[in-house]
């Protein structure tokens, strides 16, 4: 699996969509999705409510703190799989 | 991830078309294609007449990969337009990188970019300001 690390540049969320912006240390930037189109929260399950949360969580320390993130993500996809700080 | 092809696109874009940032990649473009879906390379040349008179400047690179080979198209804004080659570009401002599939239903207006880009289709690295600018010139 594809993996980036990097900086956290935006983190932009809502109902609807998640999505993060991250710079690797050459400069390079990349779009990824926390989660996409779900906009009856009825349908997302508590587990996967919980794993956004802490995906967002994640993110926000390592904008707050100049930290870096890896980011995993299938191959051709933008859709994160996993996020690891440091 | 579970619970996200649950609603339809239909139901969602109208979410994104209210959005401020999202909107312009919420709409299908029109048809780059013409009768043949299979000629991509002609969607490119449409995209950077689109682009001419944009006053932006920038290099769009896209990355379409047809399960044989990859194939890339490099978009080169200056100030006197913007020309299309099939070729690479060692860093360009912005990058989508997309299969050959999805880039014939986007290009032919069946897909709208966002909506592609949240199945998991389509990669954007690089400047989504510019991407906005690519939308926003298309949809004109």
């Amino acid at each position: 699996m594809p993996r980036m690390t990097g900086t956290v540049n935006c983190l932009q969320i809502a109902e609807i969509a998640g999505f993060t912006t991250i710079e690797d240390a050459g400069g390079n930037t990349e779009t990824f999705i926390l989660w996409f189109g779900s906009s009856i929260p009825s349908q997302l399950n508590a587990f996967t409510r919980v794993v956004h949360s802490m995906w967002v969580s994640v993110l926000r320390e390592a904008h707050s703190n100049g930290k870096t993130v890896t980011i995993t993500h299938p191959s051709g996809s933008a859709e994160i799989l996993n996020i690891e700080l440091g | 991830m579970a619970g996200r092809q649950a609603v339809s696109w239909a139901e969602t874009a109208k979410h994104f078309e209210e959005s401020p940032v999202l909107s312009e990649f919420a709409r299908p473009f029109p048809n780059l294609l013409g009768e043949k879906r299979t000629a991509i390379g002609g969607s490119f040349k449409q995209i950077a007449a689109a682009l001419s008179k944009s006053k932006r400047t920038g290099a769009i690179q896209f990355t379409i990969n047809d399960g044989r080979k990859v194939r890339q198209w490099c978009l080169a804004m200056t100030p006197s337009g913007c020309e299309v080659t099939e070729t690479a570009t060692e860093r360009p401002d912005l990058e989508i990188v997309t299969d050959a599939q999805s880039w014939a239903d986007i290009a032919s207006g069946k897909l709208a970019v966002l909506e592609a880009f949240g199945l998991g289709k389509v990669r954007v690295c690089g400047s989504i300001e510019l991407a906005r600018v690519l939308a926003r010139r298309l949809q004109r």
